[in-house]
């Protein structure tokens, strides 16, 4: 079963370690610019969401390539592009509606994520865990139990009293 | 231009002609290796003694160093310096947040400013684009607004803004400068050189990023020491157990704090406080800088007084140093200090020093424009940053800093005023703790003094002691290095070692919490070091040791110790105030105060370790020769 990246945006504090161990892993930089991933920062910096490539199951990016560059890699489930066959129109960057295509100004072509091979850099590196590699079919299951962990903790006075 | 890897990039900026230069940093490289080093060169080299600290002539620069803005854990610190206007010496603060990283991503290691915008600018950087712009319509603007204002203006949120406010502006002298977020880079005035430079803001963006000499190695490097950082028992204590504030809050208040005006070691109502229930009430989430596991900062939100992020100096500043205890009100003082633009310890450390003269009935409410300032009085205290921050009223006065305060309000003044070369001092029960005195008289606002000797504050209270004072001995040859109490020659080698400790951080663009939090958790005192070098080699191609990193330190303590000889300072300078001699009537140490003589032996062995004169404390050319300064820095 694939795996995919899940984000829980209130566990990120912002600090951008991922953005870094992305673009050193992809590019030889440190550079925000051409990391897969980035810390979106709301409301005068006080909220923060990681975005990345969703990996679509009905991907927008690749409908939207005339040369047919960009296809689904079996192995890991990632969208990603030949190089050779981008010709670097970034009809993907226009049709993908979360962002997660890029353009690389020094090599003049799109970039998005790719899972890192299976051993996505940016989920190791969170401290938080706002970044989790996880199989897509028990991605609703990890919500479901961050969700009973905060509830458990709210229940807790309650419970304790009933002790 | 091309960037090297090998070397930092300084911009220059003349404010008065709007002449931009770009320079390598390859010339220093060798003695100063980067960030605050190379800082204090290009003050040393560029700015002439004896000038107005508050005039064109002046030269602000911002710091990163070879590590900033990279996977290097906490690579998002800057050091700030410039001739202070406080008390006119070589000025320097650190802060973090994410403009550091912002500016090196544009390709930068060094900003360094000189002349003046004559009339309202802002600098805009983006990558190779440097311009100085009209900041009319922003003069006037707090902190919070001018950063939101410009982020509109410029159509970019992902832009860092560092900005002054009115306080900066109105050139108080202890202004500072604050971030997007509105932490403020606090101590030692450079907000008011800022404002004295007519500069509001700098906005930075940059999508060059950093290259590296060796990626592969770098990248292995950067994992292995975040995921060291992130086992440690100090990620631990911060993350996942208890925020730091806690810990001051509730462990180490009573052997550590001093309250009010340096008027007591406890403080009763201190005791009672409700910090957790503050924080699960108001905490949105923790926060911090770039690249940083430890995220140290409370990120707060209080209905009536808006959000803002805090580090544990403004919580005890608006608590414990002017009797507050309130800790709405605590926050409201907090924000209101950040939106102006002020440094919060020595504007509550002003505001103590009033209260106490009101109590002793040296001054009436008359000499505050009709403000009764006793202690802990909420209104009072509002009233005042209000005040110093435009320099209204009593706030006029109050703006030139407390030595001059006091000297405005007469000689009765002056015995009750606490000031370490013109400054408030950290909040600390110097009085028991004779390290982090000699530290304190030295460094005045700089370093910190407990990054280096908060071995004496652990070991006056309970907890084990063993792998401590066996530490002590292995490396500075006697228990008495660490243990309070004594004015020993190993302590002495200790406050040397912490002083170069405290600064390599500074040099490579890290953070010295993250890495004195690291050492100290780890088996070898000096451990994290060797990463450091480590990472900069890799990142730079120059080979570098542990060795390496604390001769460099050793060289920038003797560079600016030149820098303000020429400014006139010599040993007299390094005074503590009468205060740290008597006891405390209360708290834990309350039996304890430093010995003038035995300080001043303590000095005597100091100035002799480092190779400076005893008579002037300045340091000897001989002692320039040995660290290869003898032909950059003028024998005083």
């Amino acid at each position: 079963m694939a795996k995919s990246l899940l984000i829980y945006p209130e566990k990120c504090l912002g600090c951008r370690i991922c953005e870094m161990f992305c673009s050193l892993s992809h590019t030889d930089t440190c550079n925000p610019a051409r990391a897969r991933v980035n810390i979106l920062k709301m409301d005068h910096d006080v909220h923060c969401v990681p975005m990345t490539c969703q990996q679509c199951a009905e991907a927008p990016c690749e409908s939207a390539c005339p040369n047919r560059a960009i296809h689904r890699n079996e192995r890991t489930g990632a969208m990603q592009t030949i190089p050779s066959l981008c010709i670097g129109c970034r009809a993907c960057l226009f049709a993908c509606p979360f962002g997660g295509t890029g353009f690389d100004s020094s090599e003049k072509i799109v970039f998005r994520c790719d899972l890192c091979e299976g051993e996505p850099r940016c989920a190791e590196a969170c401290p938080y865990g706002a970044i989790a590699y996880v199989e897509e079919d028990r991605q609703g299951q990890h919500k479901k139990r961050d969700a009973v962990e905060k509830f458990m903790a709210a229940l807790e006075p309650l419970r304790s009293a009933a002790r | 231009m091309a960037l090297k890897t090998s070397e930092g990039l300084i911009l220059k900026v003349n404010l008065t002609d709007r002449t931009v230069r770009r320079e390598g940093t390859g010339p220093y490289a060798d003695l100063f290796v980067g960030g605050r080093a190379v800082g204090s060169k290009i003050l040393y080299d560029d700015l002439r003694p004896g000038v107005d600290p508050l005039g064109p002539s002046n030269i602000l620069v911002f710091n990163n160093g070879l590590l900033s803005g990279t996977a290097a854990p906490s690579s998002g610190r800057v050091d700030v310096s410039a001739k202070s206007p406080m008390n006119g010496f070589h000025g320097v603060t650190n802060f973090g947040g994410f403009w550091g990283a912002e500016l090196r991503h544009a390709g930068y290691t060094h900003l360094a400013l000189s002349g003046t915008g004559n009339a309202p600018v802002y600098l805009f950087i983006e990558n190779d684009h440097v311009e100085v712009r009209d900041a009319r319509h922003l003069w006037g603007l707090d902190t919070y607004e001018t950063a939101v204002r410009l982020r509109r203006e410029l159509r970019d949120q992902d832009v860092q803004v560092l900005s002054i406010g009115p306080a900066g502006e109105n050139q108080v002298r202890f202004a500072g400068i604050a971030t997007n977020l509105g932490n403020v880079a606090g101590r030692t005035g450079m907000g008011a050189v800022m404002g004295s430079k007519k500069l509001k803001a700098i906005a930075v963006r940059g999508t060059r990023g950093v290259d590296l000499a060796d990626p592969k190695g770098f990248l292995d490097l950067a994992r292995n020491t975040h995921k060291l950082l992130r086992e440690s028992p100090a990620f631990e204590e911060n993350n996942r157990v208890k925020p730091l504030t806690d810990s001051m809050f509730n462990k180490l208040y009573e052997g550590m704090l001093a309250f009010g005006n340096y008027e007591d070691g406890r403080w009763e109502k201190f005791s009672r406080l409700e910090p957790e229930k503050f924080f699960a009430r108001h905490q949105v989430r923790r926060a911090g800088c770039f690249a940083c596991p430890m995220q140290c900062m409370h990120l707060v939100d209080v209905p009536a007084s808006g959000y803002g992020i805090a580090f544990c100096s403004p919580f005890m500043s608006f608590l414990g140093t002017v009797w507050n205890d309130d800790l709405t009100a605590m926050w409201e003082a907090i924000i209101l200090a950040n939106r102006y633009g002020l440094d919060v310890i020595e504007t509550g450390g002003t505001i103590a020093f009033l209260m106490e003269l009101y109590q002793k009935g040296v001054i009436q409410a008359s000499h505050t424009d009709g403000i009764p300032m006793e202690k802990g009085n909420r209104s009072a205290i509002l009233q005042m940053i209000h005040k110093i921050a435009h320099r209204e009223g009593v706030g006029e006065i109050l703006a030139q800093g407390s030595l001059r305060a006091a000297e405005a309000f007469g000689d009765k003044a002056l015995d009750s005023l606490v000031s370490v070369k013109g400054h408030f001092p950290h909040g600390y029960q110097f009085t028991a703790f004779e390290g982090a005195s000699l530290m304190q008289a030295i460094g005045g606002a700089d370093p910190f003094p407990t990054y280096g000797t908060g071995v004496e504050i652990r070991l006056s209270m309970p907890g084990p002691k063993e792998k401590l004072l066996a530490e002590a001995k292995a490396l500075f040859g006697s228990e008495d290095a660490y243990l309070p109490g004594n004015y020993s020659l190993a302590k002495v080698r200790m406050v040397i070692d912490a002083e170069h400790r405290s600064r390599i951080p500074d040099i490579l663009g890290v953070c010295i919490y993250v890495i004195d939090g690291y050492n100290k958790s780890s088996t070898d005192y000096h451990f994290f070091y060797d990463r450091l070098a480590d990472l900069y080699e890799a990142a730079t191609g120059r080979s570098m040791t542990r060795q390496g990193l604390f001769a460099a330190a050793e060289r920038l303590v003797n560079l600016e110790r030149c820098l303000d000889a020429r400014e006139g300072l010599n040993r007299k300078a390094d005074r503590l105030p009468e205060r740290f001699f008597r006891p405390f009537p209360g708290g834990v140490n309350k039996d304890k105060a430093l010995n003038m003589e035995m300080m001043e032996n303590m000095k005597d062995a100091y100035y002799r370790e480092r190779g400076w004169s005893v008579d002037t404390g300045l340091p000897m050319p001989e002692k320039l020769q040995a660290l290869g300064l003898a032909d950059v820095v003028a024998p005083v």
